[in-house]
């Protein structure tokens, strides 16, 4: 007792309750008042306790016919201070050889909102909770089988945070699982304020540009990959779940490309991989190398539209292109961080002035208005943001490079960017895949997507035991 | 990742071995072809691809006897430790001079056509970057990388369909006008081309499904031949063999006659999209050498060693000073292939003779 209450000390949310037995053998209730819900602890735990004897205390058969579904024993001081931080109350009779534990822990949720970062038309407008137990309620409402299995591992020396390794049994490669699952029992963090903690500590390439794990907030889309034979990690505390293995093209995909016919998915499709890889990668750098080294690949008539627009700008292409792209990135970030209603006024505001007052002032050339507007839009259709982000960097790369070797530099750079995600893999297996393994049945949802009944197979990268789909 | 970073396919060895052959093989190919047998240099082409496929077919047979060993193995075994250790460090010098040579034209290809005042280290290491970067990886991702080129033989074939109206097939009558002797005596350059061919030998430890590596090998070689038959023929038809000869980059000078409505020229994009399959073509050899120098030094990769490597090949690019000693080194290079070929066909059956034709050996 004396341990426990050595332990508890400056922990002005702990209440310590101290009631005798028989009336006079001292004992305690010990919880978190916040994180406890009051009437059923009244109801369901301190009533039928203290009302019990002595005798009836000691005997583990009666203890566990206390009517609660999540009477606990714990044998250790360690354990029962365990048990009160992470939500339940503790019951401590020095005169028996166990603690009593009961969760029954009140925990302030929101409501199941849509994820603003990931919006769809057709689909469902849910998304996950910070709660890991709501989290677990809503797969397991929307996959009512046996076979979906959660592995769970508490992490963090400090926080003791749940992390769920969610899966289907028989669907998903058990390998994979449990090499997940080891990967995850062996961080050794303090505690993961985010579920990128986990990422981070588990990834095999940690300096590449590109996310290994594909991050949503979607229950429909952790669904979807959990039918598909991957497997999905969920953390007390965030709403964000991570989805692996996934290739570098699954970054591309919305559950809308599904709910469409496949004619309009694959056009959706279509358009965000030509904006988010073609224009927002090559566009500028193709801009810069063009007007610095190859003018002569310009038509003539736009040739001398360009010298036009060019003739009073005094900076070189380069200059002129990073100073908007520098700008759109700093009104980008500002977006984010202010309020909504400030957020787009800022970036209508900064958007049409700055360039407006940009072209007059002779800083920059009226196409390149044009190809970083094109570019920062191409940028938005990306839907995870991971990729977005890297896709911006990226761009950055390319255009320095072009600004120094030409079309080259572009070659040069795209070689690297492509052999840099051969060598990448997800969970172990290949990022690039369907194009490099080439994989025809990966094909079958990649660029395009063809039609449900022709895609009767699990993805290839999911290593699945079950290849075909409702087999 | 699945498998070793060495394990490959050998549908990605064949790959391998066709833009190893065809990247920079096809660039210069006819224009020294017409120097020798002027509008024949296809019928050579040909003849020499028949030639290519029977040795690639003869290396693949007597591969498949050696218990799925690559000839750095077989060496060994054959000649002893010491001997043959000797004949490895012999193939991995051939390896990286040929690489070296590969890379030296390469950034002599750029300085014609591009960059003039950069310097040649500069270019070098900026432009070798992503074929150390990948080498380093092994051969699996470099073996990855190889299926993006084919975009680059699309493109190219499709561009040689866009300038169908100034191919004059005229330019390649009358048919064998060379004559039969300077017709043979060509095969020599042809065979330059299909050099390459021996690298399935240095992998062949690597490669999973080693079975059908015979089959595959054959149709890399056979598409090779279809390949450089399709650019020689239409360089001949489009040049002329008057013309030809003087070409100094004739694939690069080819993509340069087109005229496209509304664009004007699309030279420059079909040139930076060959640039994909030149660099493959060197990547294979840097990835031979380091491959090899790896299996001689049996040691785990070290990144020292590695850079080393890196240094000692762009030193040995750096020997030719200009394109005409770049070529020189690629026609010694190109002797030694044909040495080295023969030194491993000799070297594999010796080692098939003495286990009797692996299987059996296993059985015994």
């Amino acid at each position: 007792m004396l341990l426990i209450q050595e332990k508890l000390k400056n922990c002005p949310d702990l209440k310590q309750k101290n009631v005798f037995i028989e009336e006079k053998h001292e004992a305690w209730f010990f919880y978190i008042y916040q994180n406890i819900d009051n009437d059923l602890l009244q109801r369901d735990f301190i009533s039928p306790i203290i009302n019990m004897t002595y005798k009836q205390l000691s005997d583990i058969k009666t203890v566990k016919n206390i009517p609660n579904g999540s009477i606990k024993l714990v044998y250790t001081t360690d354990e029962a201070v365990k048990e009160i931080f992470s939500g339940s109350a503790v019951f401590v009779f020095e005169l028996i050889q166990y603690a009593i534990s009961c969760k029954i822990d009140k925990v302030e949720k929101r409501a199941l909102e849509e994820p603003s970062t990931e919006k769809n038309i057709r689909g469902p407008h849910e998304g996950f909770l910070e709660v890991l137990e709501a989290n677990i309620g809503i797969l397991r409402r929307k996959i009512r089988s046996d076979a979906l299995k959660f592995k769970t591992v508490t992490l963090g020396k400090i926080t003791n945070q749940t992390v769920a390794i969610a899966y289907i049994e028989g669907i998903a490669n058990k390998d994979l699982v449990e090499g997940l699952y080891d990967k995850i029992s062996s961080i050794k963090l303090d505690g993961m304020p985010a579920i990128g903690f986990i990422e981070q500590s588990i990834i095999t390439h940690p300096h590449s540009l590109f996310p290994q794990f594909l991050n949503t907030e979607r229950p429909d889309r952790a669904v979807a990959a959990l039918l598909e034979g991957r497997i999905v990690i969920l953390m007390d505390g965030t709403p964000v779940v991570l989805i692996a293995p996934v290739t570098f093209i699954s970054f591309f995909h919305t559950l809308d490309d599904y709910s469409n016919p496949w004619i309009l998915g694959s056009f959706l499709r279509a358009v965000r991989i030509l904006g988010g890889i073609f224009i927002a990668v090559f566009m500028p750098a193709l801009y810069i190398a063009i007007t610095s080294f190859h003018y002569y690949a310009i038509p003539l008539e736009l040739l001398l539209n360009l010298a036009k627009s060019r003739v009073e700008v005094p900076l070189p292409p380069i200059f002129e292109i990073l100073i908007l792209e520098i700008t759109v990135e700093l009104i980008r970030e500002a977006a984010i961080r202010l309020p909504t209603y400030i957020g787009t006024a800022v970036s209508v505001f900064a958007g049409l002035i700055i360039g407006q007052a940009a072209v007059e002032a002779g800083i920059v050339s009226n196409l390149v208005i044009v190809i970083v507007a094109a570019t920062a839009t191409a940028s938005y259709v990306v839907p995870s943001t991971d990729m977005a982000l890297s896709i911006r960097i990226i761009r950055f790369i390319f255009m320095l490079s072009a600004s120094i070797f030409g079309i080259i530099g572009i070659v040069v750079c795209t070689t690297f960017t492509i052999g840099h995600i051969i060598a990448l893999d997800s969970l172990g297996q290949p990022y690039f895949t369907p194009f490099s393994p080439f994989s025809l049945r990966g094909l079958k949802d990649s660029f395009v997507r063809l039609p449900l009944k022709k895609q009767k197979t699990r993805p290839p990268e999911t290593k699945t035991g079950k290849k075909v789909r409702s087999e | 990742m699945d498998g070793g970073a060495n394990a490959i396919t050998s549908k990605q060895m064949a790959l391998y071995t066709f833009v190893c052959q065809t990247g920079i093989g096809s660039i210069v190919l006819p224009t020294a072809l017409a120097k020798e047998v002027g509008h024949d240099g296809w019928i050579s082409v040909i003849a020499t691809g028949v030639l290519s496929i029977a040795i690639a077919a003869l290396l693949g047979m007597l591969l498949k006897k050696s218990s799925g060993k690559g000839i750095l193995d077989i060496n060994k075994e054959v000649y002893g430790k010491v001997i043959g250790t000797a004949f490895n460090i012999l193939i991995f010098i051939y390896l990286l001079v040929t690489a070296s040579a590969g890379a030296g034209i390469f950034v002599v290809f750029l300085r014609i056509s591009f960059f003039r005042l950069t310097p040649q280290l500069i270019m070098s290491l900026i432009f070798m970057l992503p074929s150390f970067y990948m080498v380093w990886y092994g051969l699996k991702t470099t073996a990855r990388f190889k299926i993006f080129t084919l975009f680059s033989y699309v493109v190219v074939l499709v561009y040689i369909i866009l300038i169908y109206k100034d191919i004059r097939p005229t330019f390649l009558m009358p048919v064998g006008e060379a004559g039969i002797v300077p017709l043979l005596y060509s095969i020599k350059t042809s065979y330059f081309a299909y050099i390459g061919l021996e690298l399935i030998a240095v992998f062949y430890a690597e490669i999973t499904d080693n079975e059908k590596a015979l089959r595959w090998h054959v149709f890399a070689n056979f598409f090779s031949m279809l390949f450089f038959t399709i650019v020689t023929a239409v360089c001949t038809a489009v040049f002329g063999e008057k013309f030809l000869p003087v070409q100094s980059i004739t694939l690069f000078n080819l993509f340069r006659i087109y005229n496209v409505d509304v664009l004007e020229r699309i030279d420059l994009f079909i040139i930076a999209f060959w640039f994909f399959a030149i660099s493959c073509s060197i990547r294979a050899y840097i990835m031979a050498s380091w491959y090899s120098l790896n299996k001689i030094c049996k040691k785990k990769k070290s990144t020292f060693i590695y850079m080393i490597f890196i240094a000692l090949l762009i030193v040995i690019s750096r020997i030719p000073g200009d394109i005409n000693e770049s070529y020189l080194l690629l026609d010694i290079v190109n002797y030694s292939g044909m040495g080295i070929t023969v030194l491993f066909i000799i070297s594999l059956f010796i080692s098939a003779v003495k286990t009797k034709g692996g299987k059996r050996y296993e059985k015994g």
